[in-house]
């Protein structure tokens, strides 16, 4: 009976020890103190907190506080933050999360009134316009980025073909590559959402306008081109240039980069953002080399459908108590040689014209990036997409119809006209 | 049980012929059973272990779990992490949030259990339903309402959002689970102690606790392994980057921008792990020892 | 002496008609439950007749009746996710209650080393929704993964698990029955009390090990065998890890199961008010199949204060 007595105060005790335990500080930021929030991978994280650590040193009395992840959840806790208004003061954000968060261009704070704090005169008139709704410059580009051709020269070696650069080429490489490998390589592969912007690419080189319309709230194409999206997509997979849906999905839901078709070379060739290219070449098994290829334009194009926007943009909070150290945080981090350097190529090619400059005096910029951005810089941009575009309910809207068209659920026609007719209703749905 | 179930085979008369083999033809089956069930049960355990000394281009290259180049990179750079702390920081933190949750889950459960089970409580029956209740809705649509409570509170940005509620029995799984195991016990045992005047705070400590153990046991585990892979809400509440339990780390370097490095996450998720295999190692000898034989007929 | 206790037939025996007691045994719930569940809780059904947005501060949305749930009626998406959410349901179930009774009982031995085995098969529920699987599943289930591997070896073709609206499914009810170590656990603690002396008096009766298991062990372990039957039912009702790794709901949206849409709802389109009327429905599709098994529980679970009561019964 002995034991037992002392069960019952180890319980007691037990419970007192959890009270205290558990009352870890409530630990509140400084008032000096900023707080700034990105996602990012490990080599980024390190390169941003750097970037701050030099900051610091630089504004003695402004201590700034990071709070990162990696994206899986960054936009669910931003989001909560957001409505929660315990926001950072400076945040970093994709390019399409303006329409959730500003859509009337006052859901963040205006830079246009920090402007003797951060050098605006760095960035070009059209990075600023994608920055800002309104009227209000919500948001200032970090990095641009477009999405370009990038394939696997030591396959397409192998199969004894020069890269494509024609849309015809392109659609006839699937039927050479399979003849000279086998019906395991395919020329080029991609997500439904690599190929929708692919076929918008398509299209816009056809209108020389953007695909989607915000002020009509439709999309600005007739229904023949939605049809020709369709097109498109069967002529790839039949041709065997774009692996089919089925094919695609038996790895599951895995990012392109990690497919084991992709890392042995089978899927030789990806449509993707020049920001995010190294992730590509990094996880290809080793003696394999990835090449830029030469845009593919239709006839009298004034427009390559690249869709060059922002690839990420740093807002500040529009409750921020410190607006002028936030400010100040960003120009150093975007404009400041010290803190271009530090920031690196993390995020892409910075916008920022000494950002640039920087970076290609130290010769840090070369190579593949380096390429990326002469085509980038030669191929005609005139269009400036809605960022609407990447609303999620419109992406998968496309995607849901092209799902069904790969899987045979649609025929050819039934898919152009859904892609008309639905599209439109979801875009009338979601502009608001 | 199972001692019964052998003496059962030795209670009949030893045959002859192939007969005589029959135990350890029963045996070899058993095994054989076990050994087959349990390697497709560890497998990707051990891909994951192994997994943790390739380098990232053979993992996604073979299935097989042995690495062919072993290298320490994973593990070395996995417990570096690219941030300002190692991996040992966020152990402790998880230490932190899950020690504290389990305490007072236990506590709490097994006390409200009790009432429940043992007690005429006025409207008992729409109480348990409540409780029920809560655990039929999908937590992420009250995500949303909670972090706006907590942030009346002040809490956010701490530890006591993800085990303060946990102390007042919130968890209707783990009190459900214990009334229906306090519903299984014969009252005698009870009823004798009362007789012998022990109140009922008394029976639940020295006579029901021990008896249902395992199944105390259980809701220990539980809630600890659940709560060293819970992510959403450490997520939503924690800001600050030291604060991060393991849940949060391991998804730290998983990105959009850059490849991911596997074989460092890996690493570190076999060393996450770790803590609940040792305590199920540890407690499921409480699975193992009946208990309760010797007190019914006491 | 608590005056008058006696077995009340109401809601099972109870022990002492001490109701202030009992009440005090009890306030941590109540406490509990005002304090931290019941705003979330009034708060998403009220969030289900607004058009809330999950971005923007609650105070701004407007209230829209019930037009959230006029709007499911309606929606294909929402009928064919809970189309698939009942498939699996039916289909998890009984199979994994099945597998975790039987794998139990068979760690019950007294075999040596048996505890090595316990962790073992307990393995698959540590790992959880941690972020390994994610890649180690989709490794088994590759069209070149494990399983097809397997299968050829013994000279099946190989399946597109994954890749196939019929066949996806599945890798979420595999994944799902690998983890079965927390049913097993419960059945485990259930197992161990039961009183060895009714074996051993079983033994001396002469009982075959099957009737010893169909007369005793079996009726004995009815009221772990109901926890364990509400709990999986719920738990597959709100299954969530399985399809948000492994498949993203698709393809075609054949793994859309009811919690990935409800969450996609409101942390993918943003679209708090529509996620929360979805959450509700599914609450109380939840609440119909447990009443119901509460209900049948008359029929089948067997509580031992009752067979003190029915001395001389079964």
């Amino acid at each position: 009976m002995g034991t037992f007595v002392n069960r019952r105060h180890l319980l007691a005790g037990a419970g007192a020890a959890a009270a205290l335990a558990g009352c870890s500080p409530k630990q509140k930021a400084s008032d000096s103190e900023l707080r700034i929030s990105w996602w990012g991978g490990s080599s980024n994280h390190r390169a941003t907190l750097e970037a701050l650590r030099l900051f610091e040193d630089a504004n003695p009395g402004i201590s700034v506080k990071g709070e990162y992840t990696g994206f899986s959840g960054h936009l669910e806790r931003l989001t909560t933050q957001l409505a929660g208004d315990t926001a950072p003061d400076v945040m970093q954000i994709n390019w399409y999360w303006q329409t959730l968060f500003s859509r009337d261009g006052k859901g963040f704070f205006d830079l246009n009134g920090l402007k003797d704090l951060i050098d605006l005169s760095q960035f070009d008139a059209r990075t600023l316009q994608m920055g800002t709704t309104n009227g209000h410059l919500n948001a200032l580009a970090v990095t641009n980025a477009a999405r370009l051709f990038y394939f696997n020269a030591t396959t397409f070696e192998r199969a004894g073909m020069g890269l494509p650069s024609t849309w015809d080429e392109l659609k006839a490489t699937g039927a050479v590559m399979r003849k000279a490998l086998g019906e395991a390589y395919y020329p080029i592969d991609g997500t439904f959402q690599d190929f929708i912007a692919l076929a918008r690419s398509y299209v816009v080189q056809k209108t020389g306008k953007p695909l989607v319309d915000t002020a009509g709230k439709r999309l600005n194409c007739a229904p023949e081109d939605m049809r020709e999206v369709a097109q498109l997509y069967s002529d790839l997979t039949a041709g065997h240039t774009w692996p089919a849906a089925q094919v695609r999905a038996s790895y599951g839901n895995v990012p392109q980069q990690e497919m084991r078709p992709w890392i042995n070379g089978e899927y030789a060739g990806a449509y993707q953002w020049n920001s995010a290219i190294d992730k590509y070449t990094d996880t290809l098994a080793p003696g394999q080399t990835v090449k830029l290829a030469a845009y593919p334009l239709r006839d009298g194009v004034t427009d390559a459908g690249l869709l060059y926007r922002p690839a990420m943009m740093f807002v500040i909070n529009r409750n921020c108590k410190q607006p002028e150290a936030a400010a100040k945080l960003i120009n150093f981090l975007l404009n400041d040689p010290e803190g271009v350097r530090a920031m690196g190529l993390m995020r892409g090619v910075p916008v920022s014209a000494i950002a640039q400059k920087t970076l290609k005096d130290d010769g840090l910029l070369d190579g593949l990036k380096l390429e990326s951005e002469a085509q980038i810089a030669n191929l005609p941009k005139t269009v400036l997409e809605s960022p609407y575009f990447e609303h999620p309910r419109v992406r998968d809207g496309f995607q849901d119809i092209l799902e069904g068209l790969g899987y045979g659920r649609l025929t050819q026609k039934e898919a152009g006209a859904r892609l008309y007719g639905d599209i439109n209703a979801i875009l009338h749905r979601v502009i608001r | 049980m199972a001692s019964s179930m052998s003496q059962a085979s030795k209670s009949q008369a030893p045959e002859a012929g192939w007969r005589k083999h029959l135990p350890v033809i029963n045996a070899l089956l058993r095994y054989g059973v076990l050994i087959l069930i349990g390697f497709l049960m560890l497998y990707p355990l051990l891909w994951m272990i192994g997994g943790s000394f390739k380098n990232n281009h053979e993992i996604f290259s073979t299935i097989g779990f042995i690495p062919k180049e072993p290298t320490l990179d994973g593990v070395v750079n996995g417990w570096k992490t690219s941030t300002e702390y190692s991996f040992a920081t966020y152990l402790l933190n998880t230490f932190r949030i899950v020690i504290p949750k389990v305490i007072v889950t236990v506590i709490s459960s097994v006390v409200v259990a009790y009432g429940f089970a043992r007690f005429a409580i006025p409207g008992r029956k729409y109480l348990f339903a409540l409780l029920m209740a809560t655990v039929l809705l999908p937590k992420s649509v009250l995500l949303i309402p909670q972090y706006l409570m907590f942030r009346e509170f002040g809490w956010l940005d701490t530890y006591l959002p993800l085990y303060i509620p946990q102390a007042f029995a919130v968890e209707g799984f783990f009190v459900f689970m214990i009334i229906q195991f306090m519903r299984s016990l014969p009252l005698e045992m009870e009823e004798a102690a009362v007789m012998d005047g022990c109140n009922s705070f008394q029976v639940l400590t020295l006579i029901v606790a021990p008896v249902i153990l395992p199944a105390i046991i259980a809701v220990a585990l539980f809630q600890f392994m659940w709560s060293m892979n819970d992510f959403l809400q450490p997520l939503i509440y924690l800001s600050s980057v030291e604060k991060y339990p393991v849940a949060l780390a391991l998804k730290m370097s998983i990105d959009v921008t850059e490849a991911t490095s596997w074989n460092e996450i890996l690493a570190m998720s076999s060393i996450a792990i770790a803590p609940s295999l040792i305590l199920f190692f540890a407690a499921q000898k409480y699975f193992v020892d009946g208990i309760t034989s010797g007190a019914v007929k006491g | 002496m608590w005056p008058g206790w006696r077995s009340v037939r109401l809601w099972g025996a109870i022990m002492y008609n001490n109701r202030l007691i009992g009440s005090l045994y009890i306030v941590p719930f109540i406490i509990g439950f005002l304090l931290f569940t019941a705003f979330p809780f009034v708060a998403s059904f009220v969030l289900s007749l607004t058009d809330a947005r999950l971005q923007d501060q609650l105070g701004a949305a407007n209230f829209t009746g019930l037009a959230n749930y006029g709007e499911m009626a309606g929606d294909a998406t929402f009928q064919k996710s809970l189309g698939v959410t009942f498939f699996y349901v039916f289909v998890t179930v009984p199979l994994k209650l099945a597998f975790a009774l039987f794998i139990a009982v068979v760690l019950n031995f007294k075999l040596r080393g048996i505890g090595f085995f316990r962790t073992a098969f307990y393995l698959p529920s540590i790992l959880g929704g941690s972020v390994a699987i994610a890649v180690v599943w989709r490794f088994v289930f590759a069209g070149d993964g494990l399983i097809n591997q397997a299968l050829g070896a013994v000279g099946f073709g190989g399946v597109n698990w994954l890749g196939e609206p019929d066949t996806a499914m599945f890798s979420i009810v595999l994944l799902r029955l690998w983890q079965f170590g927390s049913a097993m656990v419960v059945f485990l603690a259930g197992l161990k009390a039961i009183p060895e002396d009714l074996y051993e008096a079983a033994d001396l009766d002469g009982a075959s090990r099957f009737k010893q298991f169909w007369m005793i062990t079996l009726p004995l372990l009815t009221p772990v065998l109901f926890f364990n039957f509400i709990m999986q039912i719920v738990q597959a009702f709100q299954e969530f890890n399985g399809p948000y790794i492994i498949t993203a709901g698709g393809p075609l949206k054949s793994s859309y199961l009811l919690p990935l849409m409800i969450y996609e709802e409101a942390f993918k389109y943003f679209n708090l008010g529509y996620s929360s009327a979805l959450s509700w429905v599914l609450f109380v599709i939840i609440a119909i199949f447990t009443a119901v098994a509460f209900w049948s529980q008359k029929h089948w679970v067997f509580y031992a204060q009752e067979r003190d009561d029915q001395k001389g019964g079964h």
